[in-house]
């Protein structure tokens, strides 16, 4: 019986200490673990609207706009998570979404800027499951590049859905992913810039 | 054993990859890219160097009836510093080896040096065999990275946490995805330890016939 | 249902914990000479990942969570895995002779088996319910229990084979393992959440 508790005593005094060194180690890092994944999607927001230096979060326009879309029928805009609006010097320079469409591998977190001039202004993926070296070439700025421009009431696709977007070799999947994001941005905003909903211009 | 021969042996006649087929699971799943390689490793070094003296400066206090729990105790803190440290300072890398850094903890490798080697030897020693063994294991697996990335993408030394897109050695449609595809992985390495083999048997018979 | 489907399938199939995630390549490797221990492996394997979802499921959401301790994961999960293999062991040793003899063996080696660790770390980090992570953890084990089964059957014809001599034992096994990896690939293409109606 001794034994057992002198082994249990061994244990825990080790426990304790191995406890004690991670409250330390959690202690020097949390803050900045938590900070990093506000400085991934802030660094995304300033890629796709580069004309604002002010984002604000509308989940709540956003989610008001979902419902009504929904009303006729068929749930709408399923894969736009979150929406921000993008100011300068007091003024609204456009719209920022994230979508998470479903690609090869999992969800692809896409945010997709469109600016005041109805066009696409950016297009950043923060994060994805794709194959390296083949659908993970989603995340070069090479391919994104390709959805820049585009203007509102375009419908986007890539070219084998008979599109206009050169989707990445061997990548379809992938890539049909991004312009399905690209495309329910654009009908986001088109609905939320007609409806003049936070248009509250300040 | 010196210091030296502690050091040196992990890396080419004891080395933990090819001649004592430890630490599969990480060594296939993150060996994508040299990059990927160097970081899973020197990760793992850490936790091994750490685990490695600990264990041995703890030895003549530990009961034998419950080291094993204790290995495991000691082992899992050190993953864990490792996990939250990467997770703040790279960010990206982290989340590439994502599920592969918490399970450092099961990587027998780390395992078998602690009940093996650390437990019986003093702390000197023991920082050299987690060393050697670590880097050993960390070439290997850049090694196998290297070949992977080179034949899968045509690139080397990509590093996505940088934006660096990596050396261009041929075009991206001559590669063969393939070889980055969990498939690739296993089959890669495995020609690649049979390679091997061949090399040593071929120096076995050559000192025979010598 | 419809979810609990997907799960179940795609860890089987789509991302089958050996083949195309790899967790748990020791055993699978090592204990896969023969079909029959294969097999007495794998449901050792199974009754244990399944247990140690909920286990540490509950674990993390009803005291990590509430106490704000989520960094102590790793180390809380791996001594829990720890414990419940030495508790399903005494369990069985009373209970049921016979099949602490069939399981017997395999169960103190489960600790070190990654695939156990990795699907509690999975459930969380994919932040399921209960009953997910219960699916997820079965599926993920009866993924395995495919894999190591189907190759231990190819072990045991391989045998009567004439091999490269540098390629006996372990080359020829991990070979073997990337063809199989690249039979499931074919599965990847699935849209699962299509066949069973959830979006």
């Amino acid at each position: 019986m001794r034994e057992v508790l002198r082994l249990g005593v061994v244990l825990l005094v080790i426990c304790a200490v191995a406890g004690a060194v991670l409250a330390f180690v959690n202690g020097i890092t949390s803050d900045r673990i938590a900070a990093q994944a506000t400085i991934k999607l802030e660094q995304a927001l300033r890629d796709v609207l580069p004309e604002a230096d002010e984002f604000r979060d509308e989940q709540e326009a956003l989610q008001e706009l979902k419902q009504e879309a929904s009303q006729e029928g068929k749930p709408r805009f399923t894969i736009t998570d979150k929406m921000y609006t993008g100011y300068s010097q007091g003024e609204r320079r456009g719209f920022a979404f994230m979508c998470s469409p479903s690609g090869y591998g999992g969800p692809i977190e896409t945010v997709v800027g469109v600016s005041s001039d109805r066009k696409v202004s950016g297009v950043s993926v923060i994060r994805h499951t794709e194959t390296p070296g083949l659908g993970a070439n989603i995340a070069n700025r090479e391919f994104q590049m390709r959805f820049v421009g585009i203007p509102v009431g375009t419908e986007v696709k890539v070219k084998k859905d008979g599109g206009d977007i050169d989707a990445i070799t061997g990548a379809t999947v992938s890539s049909r992913a991004v312009a399905n994001a690209v495309n329910e941005a654009l009908q986001v905003f088109e609905v939320v810039t007609d409806k003049g909903a936070p248009e509250n211009e300040l | 054993m010196s210091f030296k021969s502690e050091f040196s042996k992990g890396i080419i006649k004891e080395n933990p990859t090819f001649r004592m087929l430890l630490g599969m699971c990480p060594t296939l799943a993150t060996s994508l890219a040299i990059s990927n390689g160097i970081g899973m490793g020197l990760a793992a070094t850490f936790v091994l160097v750490g685990s490695n003296v600990i264990i041995s400066a703890l030895r003549k206090v530990t009961p034998e009836k419950i080291r094993i729990p204790i290995f495991v105790v000691v082992i899992a803190t050190f993953v864990t510093t490792v996990d939250l440290i990467m997770a703040a300072f790279l960010p990206d890398l982290h989340e590439v080896l994502g599920i592969f850094i918490p399970l450092i903890v099961v990587n027998c490798i780390i395992f078998a040096r602690a009940e093996a080697f650390a437990f019986q030897h003093g702390i000197v020693d023991s920082l050299a065999d987690g060393l050697g063994m670590g880097l050993g294991w960390t070439l290997a697996l850049c090694g196998l990275s290297a070949i992977r990335e080179l034949l899968g993408t045509g690139t080397l030394l990509a590093i996505p946490d940088f934006g660096f897109p990596g050396i261009r050695v041929f075009d991206q449609s001559l590669a063969a995805v393939m070889v980055i595809l969990p498939p690739g992985g296993f089959i890669t390495l495995g020609l690649l330890i049979g390679l091997l083999n061949l090399v040593a048997n071929r120096k076995n018979k050559r000192a025979q016939e010598g | 249902m419809g979810k609990l489907l997907v799960i179940f399938f795609g860890g089987v199939l789509l991302n089958n914990f050996i083949l195309s995630r790899f967790l748990g390549i020791c055993p699978f490797i090592g204990i896969s000479q023969r079909v029959d221990t294969a097999a007495g492996m794998s449901a050792a394997v199974i009754f244990v990942m399944g247990l140690a979802s909920v286990v540490t499921w509950f674990f993390h959401n009803m005291i990590l969570v509430p106490l704000g301790l989520e960094y102590l994961q790793t180390i809380g999960f791996i001594l829990i895995i720890a414990a419940l293999v030495q508790l399903v062991e005494m369990v069985i040793q009373k209970t049921s002779p016979t099949l602490y003899q069939a399981l017997g063996i395999y169960l103190p080696l489960i600790t070190t088996n990654c695939a156990v660790l990795g699907v509690t770390i999975l459930n969380i980090s994919e932040s399921y319910n209960l009953l997910e992570a219960a699916v997820n953890g079965v599926a993920g084990a009866s993924g395995f229990a495919l894999a190591i089964i189907l190759f231990a059957a190819i072990r045991e014809r391989m045998e009567l084979s004439e091999i490269p001599e540098s390629l006996k034992g372990f080359p020829i096994a991990l070979i073997t393992a990337g063809l199989m990896s690249m039979a499931f690939l074919g599965f990847a293409g699935f849209r699962l959440e299509a066949l069973f109606g959830v979006m």
